[in-house]
């Protein structure tokens, strides 16, 4: 036992010693007080007889609907669904008319279906399958991959163009003169278009000039 | 404690119900009483035992046991040392001697009267020792009191009962 603090009551130690329940170093205590004291001994015998007495109280046997009975655990389930014969619905019902354990097993039983019947039913997500087999990746036929255009071939442009308006302006006569004619702007235009491929690389004018 | 070795509160019903009764009994005095105390520690027990820690289980539920039957108390401003029912009182100091009255069932009702009218600290203590069987650590964990104050409530209680008993022991 644990160590105890003393206690005003210097016999509190004879019914520790009828419990055996002294603190180390008491017995030798109890011994001295029992052999010495007629006080202490015969408070001892007091003591010891009222104990003799609680201990000879009869053991009180609860109603037997207490504890003598089946309860019905698992099957309560079945019960509240219905599922269980006439002849043990009747004994069930008779039993929780006294049993309070079972009933309240029952009632959160209950309260679980309930919250479980009680979930909202959800919509089907709207999925229409295409029609006929699933195409295979395999065969399924390459995307278009949408019109970009192409860096290179116009900045390959843009420099053919440079070149030819650089050529035309050294090998004209007019080079030195600022003057932009009509038939400059032709020729510029033709020398533009003529680098586009497929292209009528002459105007009707210069045709009919030129034999 | 773990789940296999937990056990159901079946189990508890089987193993601990007639000493529940009979702690409840001495406590009050009243059948009835004691059989819905054991009912609602098994009521207490089924919905604590899933969180019921490794530990002394007996602690556990004589705690239990003891914080229902004062819950009870307390709900129903019930003191179990209410006035007894006429009759019970006239044969206190009447048995002639312990031998015989030991024999009798009138003692059993004497002690029983008389422990009612013990402060209900000192007849808890004195129940939970004598007529339950639990040691003064077990007590002292089930009550939440030292283990010197536990010994001190057995020994004044046992004195006090003494007392009252005025036929020769």
């Amino acid at each position: 036992m644990a160590a105890v603090t003393p206690d005003p009551d210097r016999f509190v130690v004879l019914s520790a010693y009828l419990d055996g329940e002294l603190a180390d170093g008491e017995l030798d205590m109890v011994i001295g007080m029992l052999s010495d004291d007629p006080e202490a001994a015969a408070e001892f015998r007091r003591i010891r007889d009222m104990k003799r007495l609680l201990r000879a109280l009869p053991t009180v046997e609860p109603p037997g609907w207490l504890l003598d009975v089946e309860h019905y655990g698992d099957r309560l389930s079945a019960y509240l669904d219905g599922e269980l014969p006439t002849e043990e619905v009747t004994s069930i019902v008779h039993h929780l008319t006294t049993c309070r354990v079972c009933r309240e097993e029952l009632h959160d039983l209950d309260r679980s279906r309930i919250a479980v019947r009680a979930l909202p039913g959800l919509d089907a997500p709207r999925f229409v399958p295409p029609p006929g087999p699933r195409p295979s990746a395999s065969s399924e036929p390459e995307r278009r991959r949408p019109h970009r255009l192409r860096p290179r071939p116009i900045a390959a442009a843009t420099i053919g163009l440079v070149a030819v308006l650089a050529l035309l302006s050294i090998l004209s006569p007019s080079a030195s003169d600022p003057t932009i004619t009509m038939s400059d702007l032709e020729a510029r235009h033709i020398a533009r278009v003529s680098i586009e491929p497929g292209f009528n690389v002459l105007p009707a004018s210069v045709e009919a000039v030129d034999p | 404690m773990d789940d296999i070795n937990r056990p159901t509160w079946e189990d508890v019903a089987h193993r601990y119900g007639r000493k529940i009764y009979n702690f409840a009994y001495r406590l009050t005095g009243n059948p009835d009483d004691a059989a819905d105390l054991v009912q609602e520690v098994l009521l207490r027990v089924r919905k604590g035992l899933e969180r019921y820690e490794p530990g002394s289980f007996e602690g556990w539920l004589w705690r239990i046991t003891r914080n229902a039957f004062l819950d009870d108390i307390r709900r129903e401003k019930r003191r179990p040392t209410s006035p007894l029912p006429e009759g019970d009182h006239g044969h206190l100091g009447s048995s002639p001697s312990p031998d015989e009255v030991l024999a009798a069932v009138r003692l059993s009702d004497d002690v029983q009267s008389a422990l009612l009218k013990l402060p209900y600290d000192f007849r808890e203590a004195v129940v939970l020792c004598d007529v339950v069987g639990l040691t003064y650590d077990e007590i002292a964990e089930a009550t939440d009191i030292p283990v010197g104050t536990v010994r001190s409530r057995i020994h004044r209680g046992r004195k006090m009962l003494r007392e009252m008993l005025t036929w020769p022991l």
